[in-house]
């Protein structure tokens, strides 16, 4: 039996563009899902874990529900992280943006898992937020055809913000969707998105736009690359959570220390105690602190002045941290003297 | 939610036929890509019970209901965790 309307995948972020293009597309009837990558690299994961620091007690909340919730369109949840770390991340055919963003093969990789979900469950076509030109790694005419290609998907991807600027595909050439009714977006201009939400009545989309991924992001990237060389390619769950949190230091190969920057950061600290030291000034307030690792006693030592350095304490001559892991703990007497540029030349 | 709106949605947690959905000590998208997979594989009608302690599981899952179709029954509170209940819906 013929279906009543043809059926699309569409990935939804949550931002600004993949909500209108999302809208663009249910608007003309088509039956949408949208897909929702979890890659581990959004720093919505963190604001998420620390809660909502405008609004206490009310969570942070995800911008792909929703939307999927305002434009009544159901949203699955896709769950990469294992494999993007592995095959995205770390063997990139077409290399890095600014920092470890690897957005080609980024568009590549979820438009192709988008492609098996389209075969597996009998949909149409897939479609996306990207406008034209906006970005200057993945959304560019030349690249923007490459993923395309390269996913497998070649005429049945859509960019409904941008179609119009782009040869016919596969849905408009037969008549799925109607291509005057699309958008004829480019470039970084923010404007046009904003005038068509005004117009379809889309007022509580995320501010910024530009995606919430941590990778193009220069310090997350040196985070993440010093985790590499000293945990091996294979980080789990927690370590890659902890590099959105807090300072790092990296104190020798085998011991990285971790401070909280405030106490949102300190409280969500204290779930990765396990596995790992923590640090606590004796008498002082102070950020939670945690060591990772196989920590020397000079390790140990530097770690407790620095910690000190972070407290209330970080004036005295001396004072007393607390430490404490799973194999026992301890104390030491220690200066908090230590000098900007020193814990700089330490920083991660 | 009433009182009595939370001894019912108790009542149902309780329930022989409810399908717990286990997600302590697991944070965003775990909880919810644990109940999409159970949510597939129940009858249309029956009710799960998503046990989390991630404070964002009641915002989420009442979100993804909307989306979905499934309806959204609430939140229980109890000591340390959520409970997000759900009936999956009738529908195709």
């Amino acid at each position: 039996m013929k279906r009543p309307s043809p059926r699309a995948l569409g990935l939804l972020s949550g931002g600004l563009d993949s909500t209108l293009a999302a809208h663009l597309v249910a608007s003309q009837g088509v039956e949408v899902l949208g897909l929702h990558f979890s890659t581990g690299f959004c720093l919505a994961d963190r604001h998420r874990l620390i809660g909502n620091a405008n609004n206490p007690g009310r969570p942070y909340r995800n911008d792909a529900l929703h939307a999927g919730a305002r434009l009544e369109i159901p949203i699955e949840i896709v769950d990469i992280r294992e494999d993007y770390l592995e095959q995205v991340v770390l063997r990139p055919r077409h290399g890095y943006g600014t920092g470890m963003n690897p957005c080609i093969d980024c568009r590549i990789y979820m438009l192709g898992r988008a492609r098996e979900i389209l075969l597996e469950r009998d949909f149409d076509f897939v479609f996306t937020g990207e406008v034209l030109g906006q970005r200057p790694l993945s959304q560019r005419r030349v690249p923007m055809q490459q993923i395309a290609e390269e996913s497998g998907l070649h005429g049945l991807l859509l960019r409904p913000l941008s179609a119009r600027l782009m040869p016919p595909t596969i849905p408009e050439q037969r008549g799925w969707i109607d291509r005057d009714r699309l958008e004829a977006m480019s470039g970084r201009n923010r404007t046009p998105q904003i005038e068509l939400a005004e117009r379809l009545g889309i007022v509580d989309y995320p501010q910024p736009s530009g995606g919430c991924c941590t990778l193009p992001d220069e310090h997350f990237s040196r985070k993440l690359r010093d985790l590499l060389a000293h945990d091996g390619n294979r980080p789990d769950e927690d370590q890659l959570m902890l590099l959105k949190i807090g300072r790092h230091f990296r104190l020798s190969p085998g011991a990285k220390l971790i401070v909280g920057r405030n106490a949102g950061e300190s409280d969500l600290l204290t779930r990765f105690a396990e596995g790992r030291s923590r640090l606590e000034v004796e008498d002082h307030q102070g950020a939670t602190t945690l060591l990772d690792g196989a920590p020397s006693a000079a390790d140990l030592e530097l770690a407790c002045r620095i910690a000190a350095r972070y407290s209330q304490a970080r004036d005295a001559e001396r004072v007393r941290v607390r430490w404490e892991s799973g194999d026992g703990r301890g104390s030491l007497s220690v200066s908090p003297s230590l000098t900007d540029e020193a814990l700089e030349r330490l920083r991660i | 939610m009433t009182r009595s709106e939370a001894a019912s949605l108790e009542a149902l947690f309780d329930a022989p036929d409810t399908e717990r959905v286990e997600a302590r000590g697991a944070w965003c998208p775990v909880p919810l890509t644990r109940l999409q997979a159970a949510v597939a594989n129940v009858a249309p009608g029956a009710v799960l019970a998503l046990v989390a302690d991630d404070p964002v599981v009641e915002i989420d899952v009442s979100a993804w209901c909307i989306g979905t179709g499934h309806a959204y029954l609430g939140t229980l509170r109890a000591d340390g965790y959520l409970v997000a209940m759900v009936r999956r819906r009738t529908g195709a």
